[in-house]
C-alpha cells in the first residue's frame, strides 16, 4: 500500500520537483507507482520474464528474417513455382 | 541472457562479498530499466577472490568479446582476478559483470558503505543506493546513464517524502 503523500505526489507533482522533472522528460508515472507496490523479488520477476520473453521474440524475428531471406534468394534464381527465370 | 535468481542464490550461498549495482539494481529499487546483465562490485581481499572463483567455476566463466559470441576462454583463478580490476564474463549463467571500482563510488568498502540490505531469495543482499546509482550513473556521464537519472531522481525524492511522513 502506498502512503497518501507518495500518491499524492505522483498524481499532482510539485512543480520543480523531481517527479514533476521526470513527468517532463518521459518517465510514465503510472509504471513507477505500479512497480513502487512490488517487493524487490517481484520486480526482479518481471524483468526476468521481460528479458525471457523478449529474447523469444528477437529469436523469431531473426528466423522470419531468415525464412524471408531465403524466399528473396529462390525467387531471385528463378524458383519454378514462386519467380521469374534468372537470364 | 541472466539468470537472475540463480545467479544471486549462488553468490549469496558461496558468501561472495558483492553488492549489486547498474541495471539490477536500478530495477530492485522500483525504476524501468532493461538489462540482460548483472552488475555486480566485488571485494577483492584474498578469500573473496577465492571465493568468487569457487563459485563461478562451474559455470564456466569466459570473457565477453565483440565478434566472439561464445566469449574467450581465461585460466579461471584467483591469480586472474588480482591482474585484473573489471571482467565482463559470459557464463552459463548468463552475463555478469564483475567490477573492482565503481566511478563516482569507489571500491568494494565505498559501494557496501554507500548500499542497502534487500531481502531476496533467503538472503539479505546488498544493493547500491539509489544516492550511490545517482552518483555512480553522473560520474559516468554516458548518454544512456544521464537518460535513467530523471527517474532514480524522482525515486529518491518519493522515497524521501514517504520516510519522512
Amino acid at each position: 500500500m502506498m502512503s497518501k503523500s507518495v500518491t499524492k505526489q505522483l498524481l499532482h507533482p510539485q512543480p520543480g520537483s523531481a517527479v514533476a522533472v521526470a513527468l517532463e522528460f518521459g518517465i510514465d508515472l503510472t509504471l513507477l507507482s505500479r512497480r513502487l507496490l512490488l517487493t524487490p523479488e517481484e520486480r526482479l520477476e518481471e524483468l526476468q520474464r521481460a528479458v525471457d520473453d523478449l529474447e523469444e521474440g528477437r529469436q523469431q524475428v531473426t528466423l522470419t528474417r531468415q525464412v524471408r531471406k531465403n524466399a528473396g534468394d529462390q525467387t531471385s534464381a528463378g524458383h519454378p513455382t514462386t519467380g521469374r527465370l534468372s537470364s | 541472457m541472466i539468470k537472475l535468481q540463480q545467479a544471486i542464490r549462488l553468490l549469496a550461498d558461496s558468501q561472495v562479498e558483492f553488492v549489486i549495482i547498474g541495471g539490477i539494481a536500478i530495477t530492485l529499487h522500483g525504476a524501468s530499466y532493461l538489462t540482460s546483465d548483472l552488475d555486480l562490485c566485488y571485494g577483492r581481499g584474498d578469500k573473496n577472490l577465492i571465493q568468487v572463483v569457487s563459485a563461478l567455476k562451474p559455470y564456466n566463466p569466459r570473457l565477453r568479446v565483440l565478434g566472439i559470441p561464445q566469449g574467450v576462454p581465461l585460466v579461471w583463478d584467483e591469480q586472474t582476478l588480482r591482474n585484473g580490476l573489471n571482467f565482463t564474463l559470459i557464463t552459463d549463467l548468463g552475463e555478469i559483470d564483475l567490477l573492482g571500482e565503481i566511478s563516482g563510488v569507489g571500491g568494494f568498502e565505498e559501494a557496501l558503505a554507500a548500499s542497502v540490505t534487500v531481502a531476496l531469495y533467503g538472503h539479505e543482499i546488498h544493493v547500491l543506493s539509489i544516492e550511490g546509482l545517482i552518483k555512480s550513473k553522473r560520474a559516468a556521464g554516458r548518454p544512456k546513464d544521464l537518460l535513467v537519472l530523471a527517474e532514480l531522481e524522482a525515486l529518491r525524492e518519493l522515497l524521501e517524502e514517504r520516510d519522512v511522513k
